[in-house]
């Protein structure tokens, strides 16, 4: 493989990444891109704002229950009044001595056109606090009123068996503060790093997010680096190309054009995202969106917060080389059929892998949320290049493995796509000038051991 | 400027595609490669061009190995191709600069040639007011000028070496003519043409030496001329106004074809055609016609690869997949 090998990449890249960001395909693709990052969080800082909108309405409005008859069973002596102070309530009426029983009271307001409600209250030692609210199934009372009541009934009589202790108003704001935990793991190198075990929601949705932007961008490079050799080889121009470049310069020039490709896709996203973050950061300052929707932002936000420069350089390493690895795997494919049309059937192997190593990544992000617990498949998946591709960089990016685990995966992952493009580059002049039946996996292995021990 | 091609050989698999192939260009001018489909021709250019590797052989330009990455060369390939989803003209200009011209240059040439070749239409079109201007795909033009495309891309280097792998097969009569015009003027430059064709008649316009193959061998190969002498002048053709069969049959002449226009014969020299025209005119026969000639390329082509001759295909010896293995 000397220099001369390479004669003509320039010209095979610019024609090739000229030709490729003008195609419809691309220009739709990054649109749809850019606009589901830009718009995402400001739609659901907007959604929430209606949402807040909505509860604050229905704070105001009357609430469809009539009448409330409690069966509390733990002794705890509530002031109902507290809930009926509220405007939405003022109209209900709270009973709590009723003559009939818990059970009489059931029957009875089965299918009769009442709006009333049954609450039954019990309290075990080992489960808690559990309360039965039941009614009619032909009362007039909205889900929304349900749920309403749901909510403000549970905080009510949290309230109350606080009060109940003598707890201060002070005492039980305090009390009810959020209390969130972070493992960390003290790595090797002095560092720390959070436990990669374990993976909360937020997490759980960037990851999974992040693994399905890696995977539509490695399935659009594949697809396309696939046609665009099978076209060169279904409609012989390959030949004519031959004598002014050579083959090497066509594989690297084809795969470099569609790594430059997804990086400007991947950058044009992320800008999207970070103008969609100053847009929602400007909705939040003119308090155009409800409390509630705001955290969703600052979930998000936090996590960049974390992410060190150095971090940064091994991600976008990482998604260029598992690009760049499949892209291989994907002129491979092309170059193994002589008409286009014979491409579908060669994608068969591509697809099988790729579907195998998506699915591992998967079930493990759904085992980090699920139970954590996966160190050996968790580094199995992180290093090994083919599942790696789609999910290391959103867990690096996440925190979810440490800086020595990424560099030993990019290390790993840099060594394959280097030996892959050697095995490619021996077959490929072959593989492009053969014309006939679709050169099989087994045929392709032969003559790379054939190549390489030549 | 001597171009050699030395031994020259190559099997798919068990198929010998081509066997010991040689010959020489020693001034410029068209060196014609014959034979039937599958004999070898095209595999022959691919090897010559390195597009292909050789089992066995040399091709030398002064001596040394022929390399298209230092040599200007031009090609047209026998399986034309295009991308049929690109505009043409940004194919051109890709094509220009594999092959190291700049911009400017290529946007002269193309405008050159696309003049010579009318196809300006297609490279240039017009932008109507109002409208999304749209260049023209591969896709969207005719057989014929997409041909010419080709050529345009053979020629826009203005390479000093030029291989022309069936050139004018499915040309009308127009742009066949005008195909051949565009050779003659890359001739009358000194330019270095390999050719193959099965237009004989083509052949015998352009080339001065040949080679016909057949199944990967060279059976006949030299000058056209000194070919066609060495056959000496045997084809004879006969019109006389009286029934002249009695005479053929006396002197035990080989009948080719008898038509009402005249009867097709072959001597076995000059002499046993004298000896015919002497009968005749004792016999006081009205000869109308009396043509002694030596045999066409057709005729030798014929001969030497042999009538009817159902030869393997190329594609058949690289059909299965296992021959790229082997290969």
């Amino acid at each position: 493989m000397n220099k001369s090998e390479f004669r003509g990449f320039k010209q095979v890249f610019m024609f090739e990444f000229m030709t490729g960001i003008q195609k419809t395909g691309f220009k739709v693709f990054i649109a749809i891109l850019c606009a589901v990052a830009f718009l995402t969080m400001p739609i659901m800082l907007l959604i929430g704002k209606i949402k807040g909108d909505d509860n604050a309405v229905n704070d105001k409005l009357l609430s469809a229950i009539e009448e409330v008859y409690i069966y509390d069973e733990t002794g705890l002596s509530a002031d109902y009044g507290q809930l009926g102070s509220k405007d939405k309530y003022r109209e209900v009426s709270f009973i709590t001595e009723s003559s009939l029983s818990y059970s009489e009271a059931v029957n009875n307001l089965q299918n009769k056109k009442d709006n009333s409600l049954i609450i039954r209250t019990e309290y075990d030692s080992e489960k808690g606090f559990n309360i039965t609210i039941v009614h009619s199934s032909k009362s007039e009372i909205s889900d929304q009123d349900l749920k309403t009541f749901e909510e403000d009934y549970q905080d009510f009589y949290r309230q109350e068996v606080l009060r109940s202790l003598n707890v201060s108003e002070e005492e039980y704001e305090y009390l009810s503060e959020d209390i969130s935990i972070t493992i960390m793991k003290a790595n090797k190198d002095g560092s720390f790093s959070e436990d990669g075990s374990r993976i909360s929601y937020e997490d759980y949705f960037v990851v999974l997010a992040g693994l399905m932007i890696v995977f539509m961008f490695i399935n659009m490079s594949v697809g396309n680096v696939a046609t665009s050799i099978a076209t060169e080889k279904s409609s012989r121009v390959i030949e004519f190309l031959l004598t002014g470049t050579r083959p090497l310069s066509l594989l690297s020039g084809k795969i470099a054009a569609r790594l430059l490709e997804s990086v400007i896709m991947a950058f044009a996203s992320y800008a999207s995202y970070f103008l969609s973050q100053l847009v929602c950061v400007f909705l939040i300052a003119g308090e155009s969106v409800s409390e509630s929707a705001s955290d969703n932002v600052v979930v998000i936000s936090s996590m960049w917060e974390t992410i060190t420069f150095s971090k940064l350089i091994i991600v976008v390493l990482y998604f260029v080389a598992g690009i760049a690895l499949y892209t291989i795997i994907g002129a491979l494919t092309g170059a193994s059929v002589s008409k286009l049309e014979e491409l579908q059937d060669a994608y068969k192997l591509y697809s099988f892998v790729m579907v195998i190593c998506v699915y591992a990544d998967m079930f493990l992000v759904i085992m980090m949320l699920s139970s954590g617990g996966v160190g050996t498949f968790q580094n199995f998946c992180t290093i090994f290049p083919l599942t790696g591709a789609f999910l290391t960089p959103a867990l690096i990016l996440t925190g979810k493995v440490g800086m020595i685990t990424g560099i030993i995966a990019l290390v790993v992952l840099i060594i394959t796509v280097v030996i892959a493009f050697v095995l490619a580059a021996a077959v490929y002049e072959s593989m492009l000038l053969y014309q006939g039946k679709r050169i099989r996996a087994k045929d392709l292995i032969a003559l790379m051991k054939k190549q390489v021990i030549a | 400027m001597s171009f050699e091609v030395k031994h020259l050989q190559k099997k798919f698999g068990e198929k010998q595609a081509v066997e010991d192939l040689s010959f020489e260009l020693r001034e410029p001018g068209v060196y014609a490669l014959l034979g039937t489909n599958g004999a070898g021709k095209s595999t022959s250019i691919r090897m010559i061009l390195g597009i292909l590797a050789k089992d066995h052989g040399e091709v030398l330009l002064n001596g040394e190995n022929f390399d298209t990455r230092k040599v200007n060369v031009g090609y047209l390939a026998e399986e034309r191709g295009l991308y049929p989803k690109y505009p043409i003209m940004d194919q051109l200009m890709y094509f220009a600069s594999l092959k190291g011209l700049s911009a400017d240059v290529a946007m002269d040439r193309i405008k050159y040639w696309g003049d010579r070749l009318k196809v300006t239409e297609y490279l240039f079109p017009e932008r109507k007011l109002g409208k999304k201007f749209k260049p023209t795909l591969a896709e969207q033009m005719s057989k014929g000028n997409q041909q010419k495309i080709q050529l345009m891309a053979a020629l826009i280097s203005d390479p000093e070496f030029l291989i022309l792998d069936e050139p004018l097969s499915g040309l009308d009569p127009v742009n066949t003519d005008l195909f051949k015009s565009v050779i003659h003027e890359e001739i009358d430059k000194k330019k270095y043409i390999i050719m193959s064709s099965h237009q004989m008649p083509v052949i015998e316009e352009f080339c001065e030496d040949i080679t016909i193959l057949t199944r990967g061998k060279a059976v006949v190969s030299g000058n056209l001329n000194e070919i066609k002498k060495s056959y000496g002048r045997v084809n004879l053709f006969v019109k006389c106004d009286e029934d002249i069969s009695d005479n053929i049959k006396t002197l035990g002449i080989k009948v080719v074809n008898d038509t009402p226009a005249g009867v097709q014969l072959k001597v076995k020299n000059e002499s046993e055609a004298r000896n015919l025209l002497k009968q005749l005119c004792e016999e006081n026969k009205n000869v109308v016609r009396f043509e002694l000639r030596e045999p066409s390329l057709h005729e030798i082509f014929i001969e030497s690869v042999g009538a009817g001759q159902n030869a393997d295909t190329e594609d058949s010896a690289s059909d299965k997949a296992e021959d790229i293995v082997s290969e």
